[in-house]
């Protein structure tokens, strides 16, 4: 993957070399996902031409941007509401 | 650029109890850059599947101290409830998993971060990301290593 967002690393003994896979940051949840070599975008999950960025399978089906810093920034504002009127957010 | 800590937890990698959990604070937002796991239990071929996942109230552990990775910095902002062998699982949300990972007993498994990529946790009370296992053949002791920026 050209400009992977992370490296996963296995070290097996059982295995005849080290075992590699880049990793990708999904822009709307944050999850971290394997890049399988040779596979195409479209199995990744998808780009997300609003944000520019990759997103993993499961935010590709929602049809919809929504950059997680957004969805950080309103989830803390929803709980320091919570917080200022006494009332307790899961 | 943040500070820097290492945050080392050890249990027994029961199905579906947390190995170890960072809770993040009101007054700061943490990222997970870096995570190792490994066992250093006598080998044998088992696997299991570790999940990193969000919780929003952090349960009941053995604290942990995490230490800085530059010793001139303060301590931690993390809360104290950060910690691993829990005794109370903490609050998971549903489908919130961050990353998934399959490790055989015998493998030592690394994953880093590209700045900006991390993992990142909410400035928000009692919220955090916990390790956990899903899929164990046979339970072993595994200890996973953190490191965070905040």
């Amino acid at each position: 993957m050209r400009n992977p967002h992370g490296y996963a690393l296995w070290v097996d003994p059982d295995l005849p070399r080290d075992f590699e896979r880049d990793t990708f940051t999904c822009a709307h949840c944050n999850a971290i996902n394997q890049v399988t070599p040779f596979t195409t975008p479209a199995a990744l999950g998808g780009w997300c031409s609003c944000c520019c960025a990759p997103i993993c399978p499961k935010c590709s089906d929602r049809f919809e941007c929504t950059p997680f810093e957004k969805k950080l920034e309103a989830y803390e504002r929803a709980n320091r509401f919570a917080q200022q009127a006494g009332l307790v957010l899961d | 650029m943040g500070r820097n800590y290492s945050v080392d937890v050890l249990d027994t990698n029961t199905i579906d109890v947390t190995i170890g959990g960072l809770t993040s604070a009101a007054t700061i937002r943490p990222r997970i850059y870096d995570f190792v796991i490994g066992s250093a239990a006598t080998p044998g071929d088992q696997a299991a599947s570790y999940h990193l996942e969000r919780y929003t109230a952090a349960g009941t552990s053995t604290a942990v101290t995490p230490q800085a990775l530059d010793p001139g910095d303060p301590a931690s902002l993390l809360a104290s409830t950060t910690g691993e062998n829990h005794s109370a699982e903490p609050t998971y949300t549903a489908a919130a998993i961050m990353a998934n990972w399959t490790v055989n007993q015998r493998a030592t498994f690394r994953w880093v971060a590209r700045e900006g990529k991390e993992i990142v946790l909410p400035a928000t009370a009692a919220n955090g990301i916990g390790l956990i296992t899903r899929v164990v053949t046979s339970a072993y002791t595994v200890r996973a290593t953190f490191h965070e920026e905040e």
